[in-house]
């Protein structure tokens, strides 16, 4: 047998690396029961509001324990065992040690203390916290590595919404209208001083202009509007509580939400079609000063979390403290700390006209804004009182920036300057111009998919492949006899590769998958049918065993590459045309065929040598 | 050559001239009636519901009761079971407010459907792009890895097979949706396998044989003889995992189900009985406008 050692080596190591790659999916599935599954499904927002909580309690503990040496201790000097951990840069703490001995570490450094029975309290419920913080982690830890099942088998609401072109339209015409009536033209024109004969060309061509404006406007809105409406249902989508949300861009500038396992599809709807908001709220400067440098960042923004935790508790009723947002590279928002902000609304983002990216002479971008003309008188009073304060840009609870106030600005037109990188200043122009203009949203795709529907397409799933695939190997083992065997093992071992490399890539399981797994399983079948053939065919000559698996497997692979080669590649393009269901079937077309090479032709090969090389069998069961 | 009882090019003749005439049926009531297309293409809504035991109700009253609108009535599952699936285009109406009306709240959606008319043409717009790529891949690399004909005639039959195919589920009745979709492409795979199977016979039995351009057809018929176990084998393993799909499978499966069935069988039938012999056609031609250049 050629190089049989490596051979046996390659098989036997992708087959351990499947099953450790499997075992997540298979723990989760079959030993989980349902509440360490619900555990496992735990929002981000929860575990956010769980940290939150053990922050508070972790922050008063530190407070007893004032030293900051004291917030990190080992069992003994020469022990690695952690039985206190409370360091701030930190979010993994520990308290390993029993509320005595707390006690004796915080007399010992602050023997000042008194309220012990807050401490306490605070100690069990951070040990309670992190106890169970820990317990969710880890099942989240599986869930993130197991196959997941798509909304049509798990249940749940997928909708594909786009910009409502003609309500856009019809929002863009009406700003537009009173800026275009030629009476209110000519009257600005003769205030202005033109001479009376040129007045009405003038007007004219004014209107002209609006109108290329205007057409232009709703052109770049259409396009432009989809990504304001991305950044607002991403950050809105939150207050579900859904544990896997899926919200991407996709073709024809359009969204796509996933929402696993909601049920209320209603009150997802109405919170992704509804129109965002844009205000202009001031900072609460006063509060911001109190806070100690350390807490904050180069700009001005508390960036403490245990810090912002305490804060949040004793803030005063008129303001509120709101996350400072930031856009990464791949524009997901990224919450990066907070500023105490006024409740009361300074300005509406509806008073914006228009807003835009412009340059400074050395080529720097920044940002001017223009206001209509209630707009500014309402800017020129906010300007004027808090010049050297910042004002915070708001969209949907959440600033966007916080530029400073440099001088009373009248005549409604404004500059934000600042050291802004292109894209930065794209996506707050755009932000600004959401303000003036609340994108209408339309569905244009919703499918809801029950539990109990998902559950029975399961089963039915399940039944029918496992009956498939119980009669195909009947077939196999009746008409190949123990060659037969063979290449049903070669077909279990596919589907296993298949699953794995599926849980590998993180790929979701639909139905059009399990119909790609039946289509590949018939390619499989046909493989192997195509080389036992063929070794038939070459025993009917005369040939010994050895030379007949040689001639038929060579003369076989030649067919069965070529003709899985041509069917991989109508996956490869399901996979990259299509959207949804079709590039589910593509994508599990392509793994199952890759790994149908493998095992129809590497592995049967194999397990022939094994029995002809090791055994020495004399003849062919075929 | 060898015992070949039966001649497939022969056969092919008339096999070719009912095909084409099924092929012709088929595009003039495309033309005519045109495909039903499901929500997934077409739009509108569908939503799936299960009524409780002792709701007195079947799919004529939902019918009659939802005429305004012009619903679509299915019983899925069992009868006893009172599962029914309903689709409409009219996607301002609100079903659920009048199946309320109509029997209180005795009922549990199982699943809800709405597809905008945009997306129903972006998808229709997929499946064409998809197909039209995929037929123009499988010629070139074909053409490349055998000869060019050879990609020509696999192309020319899958055609015969997505035209055929389409036909079956119009005359059956079923609405064309993304499952029947998938049901096709599934299908181009199959077809295509067989048709290169038997393809990669001929290149090699030609290369053995060593014939001149005459005994083209004899080469090509031993070719298919030579691959028919294997042919039938595959088609029957394929047919009898379908079966167990058509047990188990609801009622949207079965379709599903059902036009793999058909485009199994129409697949395995073309690859012998049109594929190969474009072939010999196309050699014939070839030798002809050599004869005559030679003259």
């Amino acid at each position: 047998m050629t190089n049989g050692f490596l051979k046996t080596i390659i098989i036997v190591g992708t087959l351990i690396l499947a099953t450790v790659i499997l075992y997540p999916t298979y723990e989760w599935y079959y030993f989980f029961d349902e509440q360490k599954r619900e555990i496992g499904n735990t929002s981000q927002k929860e575990l956010n509001s769980l940290y939150e909580e053990l922050e508070i309690n972790i922050g008063n503990i530190r407070s007893a324990i004032k030293n900051t040496e004291f917030y990190y201790l080992l069992e003994s000097k020469k022990s690695s065992k952690v039985i206190l951990d409370l360091r701030p840069e930190k979010r993994d703490y520990h308290l390993n040690l029993d509320f005595e001995t707390l006690k004796k570490i915080v007399i010992k450094n602050n023997p000042d203390y008194k309220d012990f029975e807050i401490l306490e309290k605070s100690f069990n419920t951070a040990k309670d916290y992190i106890a169970k913080i820990k317990e969710i982690e880890k099942y989240k830890g599986v869930r993130g590595k197991i196959i997941k099942l798509g909304l049509d088998l798990a249940g749940g609401v997928h909708f594909v919404v786009g910009v409502n072109k003609e309500e856009l339209k019809k929002i863009i015409e009406d700003k537009y209208a009173p800026l275009m009536d030629k009476n209110k033209i000519i009257e600005e024109l003769k205030s202005k001083g033109v001479e009376p004969r040129m007045i009405e060309e003038e007007a004219k061509n004014r209107i002209k202009q609006l109108e290329e404006e205007k057409e232009k406007r709703i052109e770049n809105e259409e396009k432009e509007g989809i990504d304001r409406a991305l950044l607002k249902i991403r950050n809105r989508i939150d207050q579900f509580g859904v544990a896997e949300t899926t919200i991407r861009k996709s073709a024809n500038n359009t969204i796509t939400i996933e929402l696993p396992g909601l049920k209320n599809k209603d009150a997802a709807k109405e919170v992704i079609t509804k129109v965002g908001r844009l205000t202009f709220q001031l900072v609460n400067e006063e509060l911001v000063k109190k806070v100690p440098l350390e807490y904050k960042d180069t700009k001005g923004i508390i960036v403490n979390k245990e810090y912002i935790y305490k804060l949040k508790t004793e803030i005063p009723n008129d303001t509120v403290l709101l996350w400072v947002q930031e856009q990464d590279k791949f524009g997901i928002p990224r919450d990066i700390g907070v500023l105490p902000v006024f409740k009361k609304v300074d300005l509406d983002g509806e008073r914006i006209k228009d807003a835009r990216v412009e340059y400074d002479p050395t080529g720097l971008p920044y940002i001017g804004f223009d206001l209509d003309s209630e707009g500014a008188d309402i800017f020129a009073s906010i300007t004027k009182a808090n010049v050297g304060n910042r004002l915070a840009i708001v969209l949907d609870d959440k600033i966007q920036s916080a530029p400073v106030i440099q001088t009373q600005i009248t005549g409604g037109r404004a500059q934000i300057t600042g050291s802004f990188s292109m894209e930065e200043a794209k996506t707050l122009a755009a932000i600004l111009r959401a303000g003036s203009l609340p994108i209408p949203i339309q569905i244009e795709e919703e499918r809801v998919v029950g539990p109990s529907l998902g559950k029975d397409q399961i089963q039915q799933g399940l039944n029918s492949s496992l009956l498939a695939m119980i009669l195909v190997i009947l077939v196999m083992i009746v008409y190949y006899k123990w060659s037969g065997l063979n290449a049903s093992i070669a077909q279990l071992i596919n589907i296993y590769f298949i699953l794995a490399v599926m849980a590998q890539l993180g790929s979701t399981l639909t139905l059009p998958g399990i119909a790609s797994i039946v289509l590949t399983i018939g390619m499989s079948v046909d493989a192997n049918v195509i080389i036992n053939e063929r070794i038939k065919e070459e025993l009917r000559e005369g040939r010994g065993i050895e030379s007949a698996l040689r001639l038929g497997y060579s003369s076989a692979f030649r067919t069965i590459f070529d003709s899985n080669i041509t069917t991989m590649f109508s996956g490869i393009i399901l996979a990259l045309v299509g959207t949804g269901p079709i590039k589910g079937f593509g994508i599990v077309l392509i793994i199952g065929l890759a790994a149908n090479l493998f095992t129809s032709v590497f592995i049967t090969r194999f397990i022939y040598d094994v029995f002809v090389y090791k055994f020495r069998i004399k003849k062919l069961s075929i | 050559m060898e015992n070949n009882k039966f001649d497939f090019i022969k056969a092919s003749k008339v096999a070719a001239s009912i095909s084409l005439l099924l092929i012709i049926l088929t595009v003039i009531s495309l033309f005519v009636k045109g495909i039903t297309l499901g929500i997934d293409f077409a739009g509108g809504k569908s939503i799936k519901l299960k009524f409780e035991k002792d709701v007195n109700v079947n799919t004529e009253v939902l019918r009659s009761d939802l005429k305004e609108i012009g619903a679509k009535v299915t019983n899925i599952g069992k009868e006893e079971e009172k599962e029914f699936l309903i689709s409409y285009k009219d996607s301002n109406f609100d079903i659920r407010a009048k199946i309320n009306s109509l029997f209180q709240e005795k009922y549990q959606i199982l699943s809800e459907d709405f597809v905008g008319p945009k997306i129903g043409k972006e998808f229709q717009y997929i499946a064409y792009q998809a197909t039209i790529v995929i037929l123009l891949v499988v010629l070139i690399y074909i053409g490349i890895r055998f000869e060019f004909i050879f990609g020509v005639a696999a192309v020319i039959t899958l055609f015969h097979d997505v035209i055929l195919t389409i036909g079956f589920i119009m005359f059956v009745g079923y609405e064309f949706d993304i499952t029947l979709l998938a049901s096709v492409l599934t299908i181009i795979g199959y077809s295509l396998n067989d048709t290169i199977v038997i393809f990669d016979r001929i290149r090699e039995e030609t290369k053995v044989h060593h014939l001149s351009k005459e005994d083209y057809s004899m080469v090509v018929n031993l070719s298919i003889h030579k691959s028919l176990t294997r042919t039938l084998l595959t088609s029957l393993t394929t047919l009898v995992a379908l079966l167990a799909l058509l047990i188990f499978a609801g009622i949207e499966l079965k379709a599903m189900a059902a036009t793999l069935t058909f485009g199994i069988i129409v697949g395995t039938y073309s690859s012998n009985f049109i594929a190969s012999p474009i072939l010999v056609a196309w050699e014939k031609i070839r030798s002809k406008k050599k004869n005559k250049k030679g003259k």
